[in-house]
């Protein structure tokens, strides 16, 4: 880790009340106003569940058992995942208002779209528990590493989310391109399918594809009931250091300049 | 290091900005990648725009000084540079002291949220600690006036209750270094009374103030020094009246420069009030006299003097016209006296106008700003009242 990377990490440790405030806010932004208000944090995935089920479970005839519950399982983290890095692409430039008009840290907003989508699927658990529990699935001790998973994923997500939305002020065209290449990115990882369910020979399309792995160990701990490859988490924990690093040398070396342009 | 006592310096500061045309703001990575990888593509010539040229600006703990100039002179760059929000191009810039720049009132707020949440969020962008936010809570509440509606989301405010509620939350940090851009004259009379108090014991206490203003008035008023920027560079600084005299009579001679030179006003303009001179405030139902000396050429036209009042934004209020007897043959000089009593106008901000008319051709020779307040005991209207009090006798 290089000096750069720990005063910004310093940086958001001192604006820790203003993130905590922001991401209290966009969660309860995100369905102020509406009649059902907080439970739409159930019902949309639920809802995209329902539709995955029927085209892939009953239209399609996919033969997995408790197909239902393994969409969910999977469907929940991938949306965080892609929420947090899609919205993140444009978080800095979506409040240009702030970033020209006082002397916020930029890099804390797309710190604040990771943490809010981490805390939705949190707080969307508790229908996978009760999924679990209509199909009786089994669940044990795997689920210890159910933290561990998540901090992954949160490492990822912001390494991903702080690039792209510096990047994103210089090149508006990115936040279009990442929302097509998450679509993309979503049929590559075992969501709505099985790895195994693929031929052999395009195997190693998600033996290489991180996102993959990350899925996957969610399907470990709830569906498989089984512990998470750790060397993959490792190896994924490793890369994403790495692309950390270099976002952050990438923030640095630009920020100054999104008052102007964002 | 710089010396103990001063808190804002910007040294010899440059700001260039790169001047973008709008298809060139959103590149695209193609053309990026074309252009920066493989040098290929046309590429754009870049232009440079220049905020600020080599300015310098020292202001010592507890000063005030304002900044004036014509839209897109560098001042609100000025400030945003010493806010820290953008960096100068070249030069430094030091700045001692807890800041807060007060440019935009309101700036984050979230309009589904009740204004009670957005206090919080709007202290925490403005540096407040939780607690910090919470001891000042009841009295950012109390100031901004906003009652029962501080439990309402904020897109249900009116504009001056928004503004209110921003300025409030601002004044609040008790900042050692205040930046403002423009915001003396916050919401209805009441309150911008209010906030004028607040300013003035903000001050007292030894607030360092810079800010940027269109109001020569406020400039006037509140500052201990001016600056006048004219595009990027400071043309002049010095005590305010004095900034504001050759501020105002280079707008208006750059004004009327296509008009014709015949009626000259030698010196300046002079605003008096009741017996005082030079000031720039007046009570509203006083007097008001404005004098200057001017100088007629020799010509044979009918030539017509005019003074008009005219309004903040420029809206002529009153104007009135009087002939000058002119010669034929030579040049004359005349000192013109324009008392109105009683000022009958609403508080605010106006500007004292002096012109002529020959023909149909009119020139502008001369303004000032000026301010009226109000001087009443409370209510909302000023009726004209005598009040007698009588020993009574049984």
């Amino acid at each position: 880790m290089s000096a750069d990377v720990l005063r910004n990490i310093k940086e958001l440790l001192t604006y820790r009340a203003l993130v905590s405030t922001l991401v209290t806010r966009e969660l309860n932004a995100r369905y102020r106003g509406s009649v059902l208000g907080f439970f739409w944090t159930f019902l949309n995935p639920l809802l995209l569940t329902l539709v995955y089920s029927f085209v892939f479970d009953v239209a399609m005839r996919s033969n997995l058992s408790n197909y239902t519950y393994y969409v969910i399982a999977g469907l929940l983290p991938w949306l965080a995942f892609s929420g947090a890095v899609g919205s993140g692409c444009v978080s800095i430039c979506d409040r240009r208002d702030l970033l020209s008009k006082t002397r916020l840290p930029a890099q804390i907003l797309p710190l604040v779209t990771v943490l809010s989508n981490t805390a939705n699927y949190l707080f969307g658990l508790p229908i996978l528990f009760a999924f679990a529990l209509i199909v009786q699935a089994p669940l044990g001790w795997p689920l210890l590493s159910l933290p561990l998973v998540v901090a992954v994923q949160i490492v990822v997500s912001h390494a991903l989310a702080l690039f792209l939305a510096s990047a994103n002020v210089f090149f508006r065209d990115l936040q279009h391109i990442i929302g097509n290449l998450l679509t993309l990115l979503f049929f590559l990882c075992p969501v709505v399918y099985q790895i195994r369910a693929v031929p052999k020979e395009y195997q190693f399309l998600f033996e290489w594809n991180p996102f993959a792995h990350m899925i996957g160990a969610y399907h470990d701990i709830f569906y498989y009931d089984r512990w998470p490859n750790f060397a993959a988490l490792g190896a994924l924990l490793g890369g994403a250091a790495i692309v950390l690093w270099l976002s952050n040398r990438y923030y640095d070396s630009r920020h100054e300049a999104f008052a102007e342009l964002a | 290091m710089m010396d103990q006592d001063v808190s804002i310096e910007i040294a010899n500061v440059t700001k260039e900005f790169k001047s973008f045309r709008v298809r060139a703001a959103h590149t695209t990575l193609k053309s990026q990648f074309l252009r920066s990888v493989l040098g290929k593509g046309e590429t754009l010539p870049e232009r440079k725009l220049t905020a600020l040229h080599e300015v310098d600006l020292v202001v010592r703990n507890g000063m005030s000084v304002g900044c004036i100039g014509a839209n897109g002179s560098g001042k609100s760059t000025l400030l945003k540079i010493a806010a820290g929000i953008y960096r100068p191009t070249t030069g430094r810039v030091t700045v001692r002291g807890k800041v807060a720049s007060l440019l935009d009132l309101g700036a984050g707020f979230h309009p589904e949220f009740s204004g009670r949440e957005n206090i919080t969020l709007n202290g925490l962008i403005l540096g407040l600690s939780r607690q910090e936010i919470r001891r000042r809570f009841d009295e950012i509440v109390d100031f901004s006036e906003l009652g029962g509606f501080i439990d309402a989301p904020v897109r249900t405010y009116s504009s001056g209750m928004v503004v209110r509620l921003g300025f409030a939350i601002a004044i609040s940090v008790d900042a050692e270094v205040l930046l403002i851009d423009e915001i003396l004259s916050v919401g209805d009379e009441h309150f911008a009374r209010k906030c004028e108090k607040k300013m003035a014991e903000t001050r007292q206490k030894g607030t360092t103030i810079l800010l940027v203003t269109h109001s020569l008035g406020t400039l006037e008023k509140w500052c201990d020094e001016a600056i006048w920027l004219d595009a990027g560079r400071v043309v002049f600084r010095g005590i305010p009246r004095e900034v504001v005299a050759r501020y105002t009579n280079a707008v208006t001679s750059a004004e009327s420069r296509s008009g014709a030179s015949d009626v000259a006003i030698d010196g300046d303009l002079s605003l008096r009030g009741e017996g005082d001179e030079g000031t720039a405030v007046f009570l509203r139902g006083g007097a008001i006299e404005g004098v200057a000396r001017v100088n007629v050429a020799a010509g044979g036209e009918r030539r017509f003097l005019l003074a008009s009042i005219l309004s903040g934004s420029g809206i002529p209020l009153f104007e009135a016209e009087s002939e000058l007897p002119s010669k034929r043959e030579e040049s004359s000089a005349f000192e013109t006296r324009l008392r109105i009593a009683p000022l009958d106008i609403e508080s605010g901000e106006y500007r004292f106008q002096l012109g002529f008319r020959a023909g149909d051709k009119h020139k502008v020779l001369v303004q000032r700003g000026f301010r009226v307040i109000e001087q009443r005991d409370g209510g909302v209207s000023n009726l004209r009242h005598t009040w007698t009090l009588t020993p009574h006798r049984p």
